[in-house]
């Protein structure tokens, strides 16, 4: 069936000459009307089974339905369009109509509120969605559309919170002084993580395995679907429940292409999208329990009583001056929302 | 039939510009933009090639090629590279037929220090032709041993091709090079055969007497460079370091040893990082603008025709592997290494992932094929460097390989068929 | 016996010293980041060079469109040149006007990809790009810019040459 499906994908796209296709109808304005057809390429970095790809494809099945076909979407998962940066960056340029991420548009465009995917920042997963839902985030989705030719879909879904690894039992910051850890290679990440007294080391994440196996780092981090899919069991034996930083994923358009659409395929795109995004979440929500069962399963011990709040305050000074440098508002402000 | 115009326009264009001789990663822009700017392309766009400029290089993992490049470099300027020649050649070079040994076996352990055919073909292939033809063996054997032993390089690691294979692909270069050990050295025995054969039917004799100080004194030249693979493929089979990594370290090995022992100075220092910073970003200018190439493909939904097409003929994996083995050789006659793999490996991961092949025995399938065509008419880049080293003629050089073919073809279908081959050590050892 | 590997790269004018000589200092720093963050973790010396890490990165990709420039000056890049090579005895002049057409197709993509980049440029003059603070990826297109910059420089120069040989050939000489 998945060759049917390409098939007559080539064959929409044939017959709609590529000059009705995402972009151009977009840039010729030449479309609009009730009438449209549209066949939109949906981006993700992810690889099948990730619940970003889930929620572009039930976006797909949805919004084909629901628009009697004159809707159609493509999903190109696994990193065929590149990285999530990239992917992007291909989508406020107008080569992809969609896409489906996590936080990245928000790093590239609007760096001052790029707070949502930040270590002991957000609470938790709560605090998170009052953030991304209150006034003050607001300026955020303006400064996508300005910045990023890019809108944000529907609302934000939850994806995991992120975990500590290591070969050693961690439950407060005293116990990871010193520790060569790989951080993501983003500054703000290791000016937080060197705050609480950890080495950060840059480690390509495609080398970061044989990095944990020859010991090169003694510790990482990630949200539970990186640390299941790169079999850290394998080379860490402890997964510790820092909880440092909720993430949540979404799905974003092209803002020239969202301009071109009718208004009754407007409201249609943010109704179902606004539908999956809420699916999704309770999909993240119950996918993590199950992920860490299966990482237990695999051996990883578990380290449930950690003292966040220590982590937390130990943290404070470096995200106290991020705040005052780089990012709106002050901690303050945000907790308050 | 818009499959086969937009088949020709990609294929076409391209072509036309390489016959013309326009450098491979600007033929490969103007095809870009000629498909974006023709009916059936994707909506022109100015800058969707700009950013492939940016995000197409923006992978760490190509940090091992500059290293590689210069690597080789480095031996050939500090006198190593004869050093393991004068080895080898102490070592074997007095049974019948020795020197063509020789020529076999130093390949093979430059190899492990070498990330391009080229840099055997152009440094080793000139002091073994030579020597070759001192000692009178005629010229179509000397050129084509030498032609044949020199893609033994790519195959064992290091290797440049490997490492953007991986990188497009995604795969792990450890696990790559790795896997690339067993396929060279059957390279390097069925090519031992060769030699063996052709001894007999020319009637070489032996070229020296065997003598044990001579091996040792040899030995003792050569340990500092027979380090090197020792240090690669150790350092990554035990864990100690990345592919990367083993690069970095080698090439500051070797340039302190080869200023301690070696006739390495800084001014050939410089000069060669200069040529390799050259070489190095002639390599990376095509991967970017060969990602622009693999994105208007994607955008066509090309790779999803392709997997229809081929799908449509066999799901048999192994039948499969064998089509885009014929697939390769007919590309890498015409298309240069490096443009084939980046323009090959975006659109062929989805297609041998629904097959279930595997992308490690299929990296290094690819990779031997396409060494293949650097030996074939009329863009194989051997003959080329073999023409420019020797006195022999293009015409000379070209019917001179032919026989080769045979034993070279013969390892291909092994690795083919037996896909352990590839996979065992990385798969046992990693 | 002497291995002569040397590509001859030429330096002759101030623009081919900056040229190469930026080329190459990228080329050297990229080899001196890499091979210390390497150092630095196995010997497990206690400081850490996170910022190494994207810093060669984009190194590396502002340094291949310089690179390419130099390329340019020296005629090193890839290409088929056997065909060309072959006219060439047969037909000089005809190859003449071939090397015309090729080098103006040069030009020509290397001013759209250069006119493309500037449009990327500002674009992203604020998109944050990641790892290191102060740099947008605006930033690294205009590094990209300035490399292509030096190529259509070059690729010009080499127009005009290509342009005088037809012009200063004589037609007696070929009959
Ligand atoms: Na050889
Ligand atoms: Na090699």
């Amino acid at each position: 069936t998945g060759n049917g499906g390409n098939g007559s994908g080539n064959g929409g796209n044939g017959g709609n000459g590529g000059s009705d296709g995402t972009e151009s109808g977009s840039q010729d304005g030449s479309s609009g009307g009730s009438n449209e057809e549209l066949d939109i390429t949906l981006a993700s970095t992810y690889e099948e089974g990730h619940i970003n790809v889930q929620a572009a494809k039930m976006f797909r099945d949805r919004i084909e339905d629901e628009s009697d076909g004159a809707i159609t979407v493509e999903v190109a998962s696994g990193g065929s369009y590149g990285s999530e940066a990239e992917i992007t960056d291909l989508a406020s340029q107008n080569v992809v109509g969609m896409h489906s991420g996590a936080g990245v548009p928000f790093s590239m465009y609007a760096p001052e509120y790029y707070i949502i995917d930040m270590p002991f920042v957000m609470e938790d997963a709560d605090h998170l969605f009052e953030v991304v839902e209150s006034e003050k985030f607001a300026p955020a989705y303006d400064l996508l559309i300005e910045e990023g030719n890019q809108r944000q879909l529907g609302g934000r879904f939850y994806r995991g919170q992120r975990y500590f690894t290591a070969n050693e039992s961690v439950s407060h910051p005293d116990d990871v002084q010193g520790m060569q850890f790989r951080s993501p290679p983003l500054e703000p990440w290791v000016q937080i993580w060197s705050e609480i007294g950890v080495e950060p080391t840059s480690v390509a994440l495609d080398e970061l395995f044989s990095a944990l196996q020859q010991g090169v780092v003694d510790a990482a981090e990630g949200d539970i679907e990186q640390i299941h899919s790169f079999n850290y069991p394998e080379v860490q034996d402890y997964l510790s429940a820092t909880r440092h930083a909720p993430f949540s994923g979404a799905m974003y358009m092209n803002e020239s292409l969202y301009q071109s659409l009718s208004e009754s395929h407007q409201t249609l795109v943010n109704e179902v999208a606004a539908e999956v995004a809420e699916e999704a979440n309770e999909m993240g929500m119950q996918r993590e329990q199950e992920l860490i069962d299966d990482l237990v399963d695999q051996g990883m011990t578990l380290v449930e009583d950690v003292d966040r709040q220590a982590f937390r305050d130990r943290a404070r000074p470096a995200v106290n001056a991020l705040f005052e440098d780089r990012w709106a508002g002050t901690w303050e402000e945000w907790r308050n929302v | 039939m818009e499959l086969a115009i937009i088949g020709l326009l990609f294929l076409g264009t391209l072509l036309v510009l390489y016959g013309l001789g326009v450098p491979v990663a600007v033929a490969m822009g103007v095809t870009v933009i000629t498909v974006m700017a023709s009916p059936y392309g994707p909506s022109f766009n100015y800058t969707l090639i700009s950013n492939q400029l940016l995000f197409g290089l923006n992978s760490f993992t190509l940090l091992a090629i500059p290293f590689y490049l210069l690597l080789g470099r480095l031996m050939n300027r500090s006198g190593f590279t004869e050093d393991i020649f004068e080895f080898a050649n102490s070592v074997v070079g007095s049974v019948r037929g020795g020197i063509g040994y020789v020529n076999v076996l130093a390949s093979l352990i430059f190899s492990g220090m070498s990330g391009l055919a080229l840099a055997d073909a152009a440094g080793l292939g000139r002091v073994e032709y030579s020597v070759m033809r001192e000692y009178d063996y005629d010229k179509d054997v000397a050129l084509g041993i030498t032609g044949g032993s020199a893609i033994i390089g790519p195959i064992i690691p290091p290797s440049v091709p490997i490492i953007i294979y991986g990188v497009l692909a995604g795969e792990s270069i450890n696990a790559l090079f790795l896997a690339g050990i067993i396929p060279g050295f059957l390279l390097a025995v069925t090519l031992l055969l060769s030699v063996a054969i052709v001894t007999r039917i020319r009637g070489y004799g032996a070229t020296g007497t065997f003598d044990p100080r001579r091996v040792l004194e040899t030995f003792g030249t050569a340990a500092i460079a027979l380090v090197i693979p020792v240090l690669i493929i150790g350092g990554i089979l035990s864990g100690l370091f990345t592919a990367t990594e083993a690069g970095a370290i080698t090439v500051v090995y070797i340039t302190i040893s080869g200023m301690v022992f070696g006739d390495l100075t800084i001014s050939k220092i410089v000069a060669e990082t200069r040529d390799a910073a050259v070489e190095t970003f002639s390599l990376t200018f095509i991967i970017a603008i060969a990602a622009a190439y693999g994105l208007v493909a994607l955008e066509l939904r090309l790779p999803m025709m392709l997997v229809d097409a081929i799908t449509g003929v066999t799901t048999d994996p192994t039948y499969m592997l064998l089509l885009l083995v014929a697939l390769f050789l007919v590309v890498g006659t015409f298309m240069e290494t490096v443009a084939a793999i980046t323009v090959l490996v975006p659109v062929l991961v989805p297609v041998i992932d629904i097959a279930g092949i595997d992308p490690i025995h299929f990296g290094i399938v690819m990779v031997l094929t396409l060494m293949i065509g650097l030996l074939t008419p009329p863009l194989g880049i051997i003959l080329f460097v073999l023409e420019q080293v020797t006195d022999a003629s293009l015409e000379e050089v070209m019917r001179a390989i032919v026989p080769y073919y045979v034993p070279l073809l013969i390892v291909l279908l092994i690795i083919v068929f037996v896909p352990e081959t590839t996979t065992y050590i990385p798969y046992e050892f990693l | 016996m002497e291995i002569d590997q040397s590509l001859g790269i030429k330096r002759q004018t101030t623009f081919d010293t900056i040229v190469l000589v930026g080329t190459v200092g990228m080329f050297a720093t990229l080899i001196v980041l890499a091979s210390s963050q390497v150092l630095v973790r196995n010997l497990n010396l206690p400081i850490s060079l996170p910022w190494t890490e994207p810093t060669s990165r984009y190194l590396l990709i502002v340094a291949t469109y310089f690179g390419a420039a130099v390329a340019s000056r020296n005629d090193e890049h890839v290409r088929m040149s056997y065909l060309l090579e072959k006219l060439e005895r047969r037909a000089p002049r005809v190859t003449r006007w071939v090397d015309v057409i090729n080098t103006t197709v040069v030009v020509a993509f290397v001013g759209f990809i250069a006119y493309g980049t500037l449009l990327s440029m500002s674009a992203n003059w604020n998109s944050d790009i990641g790892g290191i603070g102060f740099l947008t990826s605006g930033y690294v297109y205009l590094g990209i810019a300035l490399g292509l910059g030096s190529m259509l420089v070059y690729e010009l120069l080499g127009l005009r040459t290509a342009v005088d040989r037809i012009r200063t050939a004589n037609p007696d000489q070929e009959g």
